[in-house]
């Protein structure tokens, strides 16, 4: 889920451990929310761990994960089930609104502009996380 | 959707969007809910709103202790522990090692995550609380809580308390004294005297 890449030459990457554990700490929070009675609280916890841990060994979340947590709540947003998002506005945008707390964020629709993290000649090189 | 799965989420579903409705009226209206429908709440369409003020530490504490004793069932969280005996085994077996070496699983286990460890207390200060066993649920600077076999939630303070994590055949041994950081923090601490494990 959380990808890994690594900017560094040679296929050896750095902070492997905390990657690993992020990674752990996103699949706890889905696994919070799809409990039966939805356990809100209990998937908020976990992505403040994985928030200040991120910040504490200043490691940045890839854009894709940052965007499926609130701003405001740290909840984890699915849509659907904690988030409603829909496409309106002139120069069409998605509006992704946190059933939570209310707040909401607005992303351009824009075809021909990419995140730089998407773009293919900005990534130097894929670790693939060996399963055993 | 298996069908006792998909009743309880749309009972819940009603009873979020339902303007205050007792709950002898909700049980009833809910036996025939395929019949009649139901009138949802309608959201009023968005004028200025007040933005929310932040919820302080201490109220986002007390809702996860709420959300905690609502359900305490043991067999709830063993998604988790599959997962976490899955991401264990993830770190201590790197680049496809079959053994592992003793000093490597020292580190290992005291930089990872124990969210959703299976512990049991081996020796604290007050005696009613060896011999509890259970899943890590949430963990902060001092504290262990976890959910027991009974069902019941324990809260267990680290201090003047050893513990012990079973994991296939490695069998761990944590001193409470020297844990007492909080879990995002571990990490970056370096341990300077390792109690031998
Ligand atoms: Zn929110």
């Amino acid at each position: 889920m959380g990808k890994k890449k690594g900017n560094q030459s040679g296929a050896h990457l750095q902070k492997k451990d905390v990657y690993q554990r992020l990674n752990y700490l996103y699949q706890a929070a889905h696994f919070a929310i799809s409990m039966q009675p939805m356990n809100k609280e209990l998937s908020k916890y976990y992505t403040r761990t994985m928030k200040t841990l991120a910040q504490k060994n200043v490691v940045r979340l890839h854009p894709h994960v940052k965007r499926t947590i609130c701003k405001h709540c740290d909840l984890l947003l699915i849509p659907g089930v904690t988030c409603t998002s829909r496409n309106k506005g002139k120069p069409k945008q998605t509006v992704v609104t946190c059933q939570g707390c209310g707040t909401f964020r607005r992303y351009l629709l824009n075809i021909d502009s990419k995140l730089w993290h998407d773009k293919p000649e900005n990534i130097a090189n894929v670790v693939m996380c060996n399963k055993s | 959707m298996e069908e006792p799965k998909g009743l309880s989420f749309v009972e819940q579903f009603v009873k979020e969007k339902v303007p205050d409705l007792s709950e002898k009226k909700l049980e009833k209206q809910l036996v025939n809910l395929y019949q009649k429908p139901i009138l949802l709440l309608c959201e009023k369409s968005g004028k200025v709103k007040k933005k929310k003020q932040k919820k302080s530490l201490r109220q986002c504490k007390a809702d996860l202790k709420r959300a905690l004793t609502q359900n305490s069932n043991y067999a709830e969280y063993e998604p988790l522990r599959k997962m976490w005996s899955e991401y264990i085994r993830e770190v201590l077996y790197v680049g496809g090692k079959k053994q592992v070496d003793m000093k490597m699983a020292q580190e290992v286990f005291l930089k990872a995550d124990l969210h959703g460890a299976v512990i049991s207390v081996v020796l604290s200060n007050c005696k009613h609380l060896e011999k509890t066993k259970g899943t890590i649920i949430t963990e902060s600077k001092n504290m262990f809580q976890i959910v027991t076999l009974k069902n019941t939630i324990r809260n267990i303070p680290k201090k003047n308390s050893v513990f012990e994590i079973i994991f296939e055949n490695l069998r761990v041994t944590i001193f409470g004294d020297q844990f007492c950081i909080k879990p995002s923090q571990r990490l970056t601490k370096k341990f300077k005297n390792y109690i031998p494990v």
